[in-house]
Formats: structure tokens, sequence, C-alpha cells
């Protein structure tokens, strides 16, 4: 590792190189998000296009990771040369040809498709992205790489401060390094929220030839990515702070499991291992040997959980099994071990380089730093985001987020997951941090938020979420196995008009013992959805029971959809769009809906452009 | 070992450094109820029933899981904690048949019942093998018998796809006990697990294979640590859990393992392993195959001596013995004596000191032949004299020996050209615990007793035993012949995990008169059977009943007529799987044909005694619920009120709701645990509106009459459909007799209907069960997979 220095001179020289306009290039976003969107066609139509222009030894094309705003993905920056960068938002292969044309070659951009312009002033009219809504109020610790460097490049990871944690790790030492960790006031991000700093010290405290430190980069929260976009980003940043976990507890062995799901996940961290290996930063034999190994999860939610997780890269059925013994006295292969996320471990990185007081210097008294949190649901800006500990929830979703879309009315954020509790809008000043939201009856979890609407049955949400613990449940223990077929039973009868009052106080007994008397994480939070729903929105269980009506419309078997013949233009759009045939008509006569054949999809109410399908 | 102190309950209690809480409390004589906790196997903490508060400790720790230490305070016995116990048992219990736990009349049920029904599915504790000995059960009536939670198994069919194992996961908790029994004898390898998720989670081999397969030894040990009955041995789940435990040593390999001998009273009804540590694991053979080789149909039960006319005649072992000795005597030279090697020291002793100067022979324990050699000499016609010890000679070899014994525990061709066939007492049968006929003795006990009375001394001889691989936890080396037989050949199942048997020809049975015409399973365990029977069906009446045989074998059963069609030719009867026959019938398909099926039998229902605006309470339970379907619909005819109640025990073992709501002009249902209709049985009915009625039939198991019986006096007219064991169904053997009031009737030709007061439920009931062990011996021992998956 001696020659991290010399590395880094090279890097720096190369990232200045990348960084300076000098030549032209276009960067586009491809993490999985962006991919997803169809960011594999544009790179393509990119390299079309650039050829039959004759450019494409002028222009550079380049893939990034997530920059974070999922809504406008796929993402691409464009730079001519000289010019600052221009981000272009939705760009489908039918934009590259006007791009390529007016913007690479024509040198001025396509200003109705820019989103920002990757610099600190304002260019050709188009706003810094410093300045965009979406990102003004975030604090980047954690994702301060993702969509900036490459990668697959160390070179970026280095001249951006990588590894200069670990090499202030290694002169701090062990104790040192607990110290500052500290210090710093992290907790960890999977969720549980226990102080690193002291968990380290349990591992460290624990004696054995043979120590291990996993990353647990199982991700398997509903509408969570934060992981995904870490390790697809900037992987270098967790493989830094898995050797800086190891150094400080005395482990030389790291695995990371992570989910095969995320197949693009996985390649990154195999390239950035590889690379960490060739320059001696892992499998160092001269200084402290580190060595990680990738386990690829078999797609279960418990392996979230530490134990099954043991049990899984041990090559066992992934269960929990009891505590005590701890992972720290006896874990993986019954040698101590520990267990960090992702996100904190790519937190530790940055600790280590600027010092856990300054990382103290953010978030609230008890939660310190910041956190990243991925918005999804009904919101205009669906997207991952990193925010100081303790900002207000409303800055989140209305600034940050963008509020809901198509004018529609907040109802509720599902904060933390199937194991979390949604919050409502008269919470939406509360600070986001661990107490605050554990007070509400949520949790901030692992950073998942799912916005709900006007148009969402908090019935069927908490639907929604047993059936997935239940699907999820390893089956071990009692009360999680069967409570949550219970629970998904009576939530069922409810949803589809059988429900009786009764059924609230038998759910309320399930969901207490479930709390009580579950085995691990999963079951122990599994009625959390109901719960909090129960909780903050008992007035829509009590329609759906008592009037047998579901107030936002959703649950198939207490909606009837109906044609307002007056409104009905005949225009057959929602003929068209029934599956089963029940909405029915001539053209240019009023259609109507058979309800014996319809079965509440909600199709022709999408379909109708007049307005006049209605349902009750 | 270190001391240290905890205090439990308000009791200081000593204990050991290193026992779990629940181990400190059960040895301070504490009870914490608990189920997935066992003594041999690491904390595991799934049922949460142990669950207990320490001071200094958040929540409700599990005692199975928590370590004891030196001044730690716990409670076991709060509020908080018997709340959270009762709630989580009722969601375990709700994964269990538990119709029977929840039943405010078991007690009552189980005596009238005493013995469970042999039935396919267990879907309750009256079909449940493990009934008499019920870890759920006792764990249970400790925390509550209240269930509020609906069910949420689904009565699948019981998984037979190896050969000696039933898997019934309605009745699987999940306790995981074994599957971690099988790592632990497996030296952590276990072969089987649990898989899927949630509620599709279940005990099964990787990718849900057929057990039968390579990583499984059938050692049997998660059948014998299952609590639930989930896991049963498919040949001897029926006897119930064994009283007495004898430790022996196998001997059908040289490994001789030892093992107990599961003794039910004395009957040999199986075998286990002494623990569950690896060294202590046994093969398939000596798990699954012990017990059926001693249970093999055709036992000799006594010698035979062959008479100057060359009969052979029964004997006895003192006769026999005594004479074989004279002939010993007075021979030194050409005597062969054959044991094998498997054989204990002092019986091999004995048959050394028996061959004197001839040729003493020790057999490798497989053995199905005698040596070429030995074969050779007896052809020259060397031996005047031979004792083998199983069924090594031929029946031709036999003739050629002048003095031939043959000690063996089956039949054989080569017995009737021997001069002694001595009656082979197996295994651990010439002990004291297990029953044995008298003139049947183990070989250690026949050779010594003729070499005493031949005045010879034993001659002590080192057994050097032949090649042979271990089969202890490999299939792959199973013995494969014992005293000369193929094993295959004594149990059957054996073949399945291929080991070699005896080619026969098969034997075509005579194919039977009466066409299945349709058989639908109704319920689990009810299957509706639909039969060509042209002339039964012209003159069937309702109330009447018929007696079929599925094979020629089979019992002669009799089924009420629930329903026909003289112009079709067809007559149907609902039938419930209680033992053999009615399994038998249970499993024809359409197209195979019934051995017999004789009827209409029994007096007809006496349609006379009612009239048009009667009101009638017909009441159905289990079988009965087809039963008084035939009477509804004539009652209605001839225009009856008719009031129907139908009762079983949860659900989804009712039938024919559809049937008779749309006759019935009133119906009720009740359920035992309450999964559907009113909590309770239709005695309820019957106790609440009976002086509505005129008259009351009631059809259903005898327990179900009884309790009706109580109310019999509340209409003027109260009726029973009685059934008993039968034979003949035509008044002549008095199997079926009952009695009623102060008169003994035969319920085939004076019945089936009495009057529902005056029967004597006691005796019915103590009659019908009077064969219970014998109907267990006669459950086919092969329920191969095809004809009961």
């Amino acid at each position: 590792m001696a020659n991290l220095e010399t590395l880094r001179k090279s890097a720096e020289l190369q990232w200045a190189d990348f960084t300076s306009n000098k030549k032209a290039r276009v960067m586009v976003g491809a993490a999985t998000c962006g991919l997803a969107a169809g960011a594999g066609a544009v790179i393509e139509e990119f390299k079309k296009q650039l050829a039959e222009a004759g450019i494409a030894d002028k222009v550079e094309l380049v893939e990034t990771g997530c920059i974070g705003l999922c809504y406008a993905e796929p993402l691409v920056e464009v730079r001519s040369e000289g010019k600052p960068s221009v981000l272009y938002s939705k760009v489908s292969p039918s934009d590259v040809a006007k791009i390529v044309s007016e913007h690479l070659i024509g040198g001025s951009p396509v200003k109705a498709k820019a989103e920002a312009v990757m610099a600190d002033e304002e260019f050709e009219g188009i706003a810094p992205f410093k300045n965009h809504p979406m990102i003004s109020l975030q604090k980047r610790i954690v994702l301060r790489n993702c969509g900036v460097i490459d990668p697959t490049s160390l070179n970026h990871y280095l001249a951006r401060g990588g590894y200069k944690g670990l090499e202030r790790a290694i002169a701090l030492g062990s104790d040192g390094i607990i110290e500052d960790m500290k210090l710093s006031g992290i907790r960890g991000r999977g969720g549980a929220g226990f102080p690193t700093g002291v968990k380290w010290s349990f591992a460290k405290a624990s004696q054995n030839d043979t120590k291990y430190l996993i990353c647990n980069a199982d991700e398997g929260d509903p509408g969570a990515f934060m992981d995904r976009a870490v390790l697809e980003g900037d992987p270098h940043s967790v493989i830094e702070g898995m050797i800086i976990a190891g150094l400080a507890i005395g482990a030389n062995y790291g695995y990371i499991y992570v989910r095969s799901e995320y197949p693009l996940a996985i390649e990154r961290l195999r390239n950035a291992i590889k690379q960490a290996e060739d320059v001696g930063i892992l499998k160092n034999k001269d200084g402290f040997y580190f060595e990680i190994k990738i386990k690829k999860g078999a797609g279960a939610f418990v392996c979230g959980e530490e134990t099954s997780l043991m049990a899984s890269i041990e090559g066992v059925r992934a269960m929990p099994r009891p505590k005590p013994p701890f992972p720290a006295n006896s874990g993986l292969f019954k040698k101590p071990t520990n267990i960090n996320n992702v996100e904190t471990l790519a937190a530790v990185s940055s600790i280590l380089r600027e010092g856990g007081a300054e990382y103290a210097k953010l978030g609230t008294e008890k939660s310190k730093g910041t956190k990243t949190f991925s918005l999804a649901g009904k919101i205009s800006r669906t997207g991952l985001i990193e925010v100081e500990i303790g900002t207000p929830l409303r800055d989140i979703i209305e600034k940050i987020g963008g509020g809901c879309p198509d004018g529609k009315q907040f109802k509720a954020v599902q904060a933390g997951g199937p194991s979390g509790g949604c919050l409502k809008a008269e919470h939406l000043d509360t600070p986001v941090d661990y107490e605050s939201l554990m007070a509400l009856g949520a949790i901030i979890g692992s950073g998942g938020m799912v916005v709900m609407n006007e148009d969402s049955c908090m019935v069927e949400v908490a639907k929604f979420f047993l059936g997935f613990t239940g699907n999820e449940s390893c089956g071990k223990c009692v009360p999680c196995r069967m409570g949550t077929q219970h629970a998904l039973a009576i939530l069922e009868k409810i949803t589809s008009g059988k429900g009786e009052l009764a059924d609230i106080e038998r759910l309320e007994k399930i969901c207490m013992t479930m709390k009580q008397s579950s085995l691990c994480g999963l079951g122990q939070t599994a009625p959390n959805p109901i719960l909090s729903t129960l909780q903050h929105f008992k007035d829509e269980y009590l329609a759906h029971i008592n009037d047998k009506k579901c107030p936002a419309k959703v649950c198939p078997d207490l909606v009837i959809y109906s044609i307002d013949a007056e409104k009905c233009t005949g225009c057959t759009m929602c003929a068209r769009a029934c599956p089963t045939g029940a909405a029915h008509g001539d053209l240019k006569k009023p259609h109507s809906i058979d309800t014996e054949k319809c079965i509440s999809c909600s199709a022709c109410f999408q379909a109708c452009r007049f307005g006049a399908v209605s349902r009750d | 070992m270190e001391k240290i102190t905890l205090t439990i309950d308000g009791v200081k209690v000593e204990a050991q450094k290193g026992m779990t809480v629940l181990q400190a409390a059960r040895n301070a004589g504490i009870y914490i109820p608990s189920l997935c906790a066992h003594k041999d196997l690491s904390p595991y903490g799934a049922c949460r029933l142990c669950v207990v508060e320490i001071d200094g400790v958040r929540g409700t720790p599990t005692s199975c899981t928590t370590p004891a230490s030196d001044g730690m305070v716990v409670r076991t016995n709060t509020e908080q904690l018997n709340v959270q116990r009762r709630r989580t048992l009722e969601l375990l219990m709700s994964g269990h048949t538990s119709a029977c736990f929840s039943c405010d009349s078991r007690e009552d049920c189980e005596q009238v019942k005493p013995e469970p029904a042999k039935a396919g599915v267990s879907t309750r504790c009256g079909t449940c093998s493990n009934r008499p000995d019920c870890t759920m059960r006792s764990i249970t009536s400790g925390i509550t018998r209240e269930m509020n939670l609906p069910h949420l198994y689904s009565l699948d069919k019981i998984e037979r796809d190896d050969p000696f194992i039933d898997r019934d996961h309605n009745l699987c908790v999940l306790c995981g006990i074994c599957f971690r029994t099988c790592e632990k004898v497996h030296n952590g390898k276990g072969a089987i697990s649990i898989i899927n998720r949630g509620k599709n989670a279940k005990i099964a081999s990787a990718f849900d294979k057929d057990w039968n397969f390579e990583e499984c030894t059938f050692c049997g040990a998660c059948v014998d640590e299952c609590p639930t009955g989930s896991l049963t041995d498919r040949f001897s789940k029926w006897y119930g859990k064994a009283n007495k435990l004898i430790k022996t040593n196998c001997e059908l390999c040289p490994e001789k393992c030892s093992l107990n001998l599961r003794v039910k009273n004395t009957r040999f009804i199986g075998t286990e392993k002494l623990s569950l540590n690896p060294e202590d694991a046994i093969c398939a053979a000596g798990r699954f195959a012990m017990v059926q080789i001693a249970s093999t149909a055709g036992r000799l039960a006594f010698p035979y001596i062959k008479n100057e006319e060359a009969e052979m005649i029964p004997s006895t072992f003192a006769e026999a013995s005594a004479k074989f000795a004279e002939v010993v005597k007075a021979e030194n030279e050409n005597i062969l004596v054959a044991v094998p090697e498997t054989a204990s020291n002092d019986a091999i002793a004995n048959a050394k000191a028996i061959a004197k100067g001839g040729d003493f022979v020790l057999l490798k324990f497989d053995a199905i032949d005698l040596p070429e050699e030995i074969k050779n000499n007896i052809n020259a016609g060397k031996y005047k004299i031979a004792f083998v010890g199983g069924n090594y000679v031929s029946a031709e070899l036999a003739s050629k020996i002048e003095h031939l014994a043959i000690f063996d525990f089956l039949k054989s061709d080569a017995q009737n050209n021997a001069e002694f066939v001595f009656a082979a007492a197996l295994f651990g049968e010439d002990g004291e615990a297990i029953k044995k006929l008298p003139n049947q003795q183990s070989l250690q006990a026949t050779l010594s007793e003729i070499c005493a009375l031949a005045e010879l001394k034993p001659v002590s001889v080192d057994v050097a035993y032949a090649e042979y691989k271990s089969p202890k936890l490999a299939k792959a080396n199973l013995p494969v012949a014992y005293m000369g037989h193929y094993i295959a050949d004594l149990v059957e199942d054996m073949k399945a995990i291929g080991l070699p048997f005896t080619k026969k020809e098969e034997q075509s049975s005579a194919k039977g008169n009466f066409e299945v015409l349709e058989n639908k399973l109704l319920a689990p365990n009810f299957h509706a059977l639909k039969i060509k029977a042209p002339e039964m069906a012209k003159y069937a009446k309702a109330g009447q009943f018929a007696i079929l045989m599925a094979n020629e074998k089979s019992e002669r059963s009799p089924f009420t007529i629930c329903d026909w069609n003289a112009d079709e030719g067809w007559v149907q009867f609902v039938l419930e799987e209680v033992g053999r026959s009615s399994a038998e019938l249970g499993r024809l398909k359409a197209g195979e044909f019934l051995a017999n099926a004789s009827g209409p039998l029994g007096t007809p229902f006496d349609f006379e005694k009612f009239k048009a605006g009667d009101k009638v309470l017909l009441l159905g339970g289990c079988y009965g619920i087809a039963a008084i379907y035939p009477v509804a619909r004539k009652l209605k005819e001839i225009g009856a009120f008719v009031s129907v109640a139908i009762e079983a025990s949860t659900d989804n073992l009712l039938f024919f709701e559809d049937k008779l709501s749309s006759i019935a002009d009133e119906f009720v249902v009740k359920t035992r645990d309450g999964s559907k209709g009113t909590k309770g049985g239709c005695s309820d009915v019957y106790a609440l509106r009976g002086s509505e009625f005129d008259a009351c039939v009631a059809i259903g198991c005898v327990f179900m009459m009884k309790q009706c019986s109580k109310y019999a006096e509340s209409t003027k007219l109260s009726l029973c459909a009685l059934n008993p064991i039968m034979v003949d169904g035509t008044g002549m053997c008095g199997a079926c007799r009952v009695s009623v009031g102060s008169e003994t009737k035969f319920a085939c030709v004076d019945g089936p209907f009495f009057d529902l007061g005056k029967v004597d439920f006691v005796e019915l009931s103590k009659r019908r069960t009077a064969y219970s062990l014998l109907e267990i011996d006669a459950i086919p021992r092969h329920l191969g997979s095809s004809c009961h998956k």
C-alpha cells in the first residue's frame, strides 16, 4: 500500500482530465434505475449518432452511477468542448439525434430537455445543479460520488479522496478508529440504529484467531434502493469502509452478502475488489491483510436479519437463531462477527477521512450525520436522496420530493418499509430522526419512504405489507408464521367487505403476540404497518367494516363502477380498456358497465377522458 | 461443574453453569411449557411457549435459549406471560388439526371411542395415531383449550412416497425437532429441513424430492422424535407408544448395533435407536425391518417331527430337541452344523460342539445358500446328521440328509424333507418382556438345549467376520438377507430401497362382479362410492344397507345405501376410512370392480309411522350425514316438516350440505371447533329444540348417538341406526348383537333402526372395539405409493 500516494497523484491527473471541459463528453446514468428507464437504448443511440456524425473519436461516452433523480431517468450529461456539462432528463433515443446535432455539434444545449447545468453558475439560462429543488436541500456524504464518478474507475475514487480514510485509520490504530467512530455518533443505517462504534468495540473485545466482518447488502424492503445505488455508483467507498472496520475489530476476512437481484452491483463490486487487490489495498501481505468475498443471496427477505444472513453464508437454510450468543461473540462459522449495512460502511470511509468530530456536527443531538432515503410511491420526484438527520419531513416530501403529483392530496408516507409505520399530513413538521419517528410508531429503518395520496387505501397498504412479510416469513417461529397468515386473512376479510368490528380487536391481539413473541426482527416488526395504520387511519378500517365502503375507492369488492350517460361520449375507450367485457356500448352512444362481469380493476376509470366513469 | 444460583418465581434454585433457564427450571421441578426444546438438541427457540420474564432483560425472552446466570431473577408465571402463551398457542394450534382440542365433549367422546379410527388422513384427534400419547395435548392442557382462531390447515393428503414413513403435514407445527434430530444423527449433514417460506413452509427433502432419496438413510430418528404425529412409522403407528423398551443387539448384520426393542404390553411393536448420537444410529433394516420380520405372517409356531409315514407332525420343543439330541449322541463324524455368523457367541459355541468331528460352517450373515463345497458334500451323501440354522438348504438337498434339523421362523418346502423343524424365536422374543409361543425358541436356546441333552460341552470359537461394510448411516450397505431369507421377501417395502428379492409370479386375483362407476372424495377420508348393482337398486329402500368387500380378502363391512337409481341400476354408499377394508374400498377407482356387494339388507325405515305435517328432526354426524339423506328425502315426499342438523369436527369434514339443505325445511350446521355454523354437536340442537318435534332420527358415530340418547324422551319417537361389527348380515353369526332395553337384537336383521333411548351404547362401543389390536395387524404392511398417494 506504500504506493497509494503515487497512485493518487496519477489518479488526480486523470480526474482533472475527466472533469476539465477540454473534451466533449456524453455521460449516461447507467445504474439499474437508469437502465430500467431505457438508458441502454440511449447509449446505443448515442454510439450510432456519434458515429454517423463522424465525431465518435472526439466525444467521450461514459457510463456513470445514479445521481438520485430517478423520476428523471434516463439522465444524460452532455458537454461540448470548453463548455459546462448540461444534465438532460428523461432522454429517449429519439432525443439523441437532436442533442448530438444541436448541442455537441452546434454547441447550444437543447433547453427543453435540460434539467440543470453541472456548474456553479447559470449557463445559457439553465440553472445550476446545486440549485435543483431535489438537490439543494441535500447533504451528500454517502452519495457524494454517486453519479459523479465513473464507478468502474479506482482512479476517480482515489482522486476524490478515496482511501484517505483508510490511511488515517491505519495511523489511528484499532482503538483510535473505534474512538473516532464513537465520536462521530453514527448509528447503524440498516434499521436498528445501534451505535456503530459501540458495536465495533464488542467485536474487538471478543478474542479469537479468526473474526469476520460482513457487509449486509441484502436490501429487501419494497421501495428501498439506497444500498444498490451506493454499490453501483461508488463501490470502493464500501470496500474502504469494510477494511477500516476490519482493522478496528481485528478481522481479516470480509463478506459482502448481496442480493442476487442486484447483478450490476455485484459486477461493480467484483471489479472494484479486483482493482483494490491489484494495487494491494486488499490482500495486502505487507501491512493489514484483508480479503473480501462476495456471497450472492438467494432472495429471501429474512436474510437481511443478521443471524439468518450468517446461516445463508454458511450454506444452510436462512433462519434466524436466538441471541445470545450475539454475533460479536459467536457469529459466522461460530467466530466473532460484525455486521454492518452498506450505507454505514460507506459513511465510515468519509467519517475516517474527515474525522468523527466533523461528522458529529451534522444531525441532531442523538442522531448524528446524514441519512439516505429512497422516495417512492405517489411523489413527484421519486429518487434517492441524502439529508442531514433532523430535516423536517415536510422538506423531504414537499421540497425535495415535490409533493404528490397531479395536485392530489398527500395522505401518508410509509417510513421504514414493511417493518415501519406510516406518518400522516399532520406529522409533516416532525424532524426525521430515530427518536421522533419511533414516537409516532414509524421508524427510519433502512430509509425507504413510500408516499401515499388520497387514492391510497390504508387498509390495502397494510394488507400489501402483511402479504409481503407473510410470504417472506421463514416459517421458523410460530407467532410470525401463523400471525402473518391470520392477520392477512383478517385484512382480506375487511377489504372484501366481510369484516366485523371484532376483527379490529383480533388484529390487535395477533399483532401484539407477534411483536412480543416473535423470534427475530421480521416477525416483531411485521405487524407495524397494521398497528400504525390502525393508530392513524382507524376511520378507514371502520368505513370498510361498518359502511362497507373503501374511502379511497381501491378495494375492488367495495367499489361499484358506473358510467354517467350524460358525460359519456361513446368514444369506446372504456370498452377497449375493459379486460372482462363489462364496459360495453356502441360507438357514439353512452356506454354502460355490466356489474356482474366487472372486477373493479379501474381500467375504464383510468381510460375515460371525460370523467364519465364514476366509482362509489 | 460450576454451580450457580438463580431465583425462579421467588424460589432460590441451584443450577449448573451452562444450563439454559429452561433447564434450570426443569431441574428444580418448575414447569415451563415448551414444545420445540429437546433435551438432546441445541436450543432452537421456535415455539415461543417457554417465554419468561427476567430482571434486567428487555421483553420476554425464551427460557430455552437464554443461558442461566448467577443471581438471575426469573418469573415464569405472570399474567402477561400467560396471555402471551395462550395467544401463541392459539396461533400454533390453528395450524394443527386440533378440532378436538377445543371440543367440550372430548373426554366423554374418548371414553366411548377409546381407540382412534385408523384413517388415511388425521383430521382430528379421533383419527390421529398420536392420540393416546400426544405431546400437543399435554402442553395445551396447561395453557388453554380455547381456540379462537380459524384453522389454517388444509387437510392435505398424507405424503407416502417413501417406503416407511407417513408424512402428514396437517399435524406439523414446524417445531423443527425432526430435522434437527436428522442433523445430529447424521453428523451435521441432515437429509431433511424446512423448505419454502411463510405458509408454504414444510418439512421436506431438498427441492421436495421423494424421501426415498440418497441422503435419507431411513434411520427413523425423525419419526421417533416427532411430537405431533406428522411423521409416523407406517407399520407401527397405530400400535401407539411403547410402554417398555428393551435394550438388545440387532442380529441382521455383524455390526450388531445396540438398539431398543419397543414393546407394548407383551408385543414387539418396533425398534429405535438408543440415543441421538451418530454412533447409536441404526440402519433402515434395524429400524423398520426387524419388527416386520418378526411380524411376518405364517411364522412357525411349534417344532415338527417327521413320523414313520413321512408326515410332519407338530411337536413340542422338549420332544424335538430330545429326539434330535438322541440322534446326535449316536454319531461322531458325518455331522454338519451350519449357523449364521451373527448368532450369539454361546450359540456358536454350542453349534461347534454339536458338529463334533464333522463340519461346522459359519455362514456369512447375508448368505441365502450353503457354500458350494458343503453342497457338494451333501450331494455326495457325506452327512448323516445336519443342523441348519436358517433357510439355507433347498428341498432337494434336504432330501439327501438322513437326519436333518432345520431351524427357521417360516415354513419352507425344504422342511418337508427334513426330520426335525425347530420354530425360531427371533430378536428379543426369548426374553421375559416379549410374548412368544411356548414352543418357539431362539437359536441359542435351541442349540444349548440340544448340546446339554447330547451331553456335549460348548467349544468356544473366535468369530472372524467375513468382510462387510457397516450399514450405519449408509443405505448402500444394508444387509440383504436374514437366516437365509431375503429381507425384501419378508418386508416388501425394502424392495423400494433396492434390496434383492425372490421374484414371484404375480397371482392375478379374480375380477369382482360389481363395477365402480364413481368414487368421489367428499371430505378427507370420506368417499362417495357409486357401484353398478341393478338388482340391489331395484329392491333398495331407505334405511337399508349392503355388505361390501373390495377384494376377496377384505373384511365384510356394512354400509348404508344412501342413494340409488333402479332405472340406471346403480347404488351409492358414503364410506369413511377407518381401517383396512374401508380404506381398500376408498381406493377403488371408477372402472375397477368390488369383489362383492350383498344387499339390500336390514329392515327398511318404517315410514308408515309418519304422516304429512309431522315435525321430524334428523340428526347426522360424520358418515351419518349421508345416511340420513334417503330418510330425509322420503319424509319430505310424505309431506313431513323436515329439520336437519349435521355435525362434524371441523368445517372441511362436512359434506352433502347442498343436497340436504335443498330438501330440508330447516338446516343447521354444527362443528366441534366452531369453524362453521355454531360450535357444538347435534345433541345440542336436540336438547334445545327436541320438544318442538314429533320424532327424531339420529345417525352418526356411537358417541354422537349416545349423546343424543340423553334427550330421547323429548320426542314421542326417537330412533337411531346402529353400526356394530357384522359378518354375514343375515342374522346367522350374531356378531352384530346389541342390547335394546331388556332385549337382545341383531342389528343386521332387526335393525339398523332401534329406539334411541333404549340402546346400550356402552356395550355397543365395547363390542365395536373388541378387535382393535387385530384391526391394526390387518392394516396392510405395504401401503405403497401406487395405491395411496
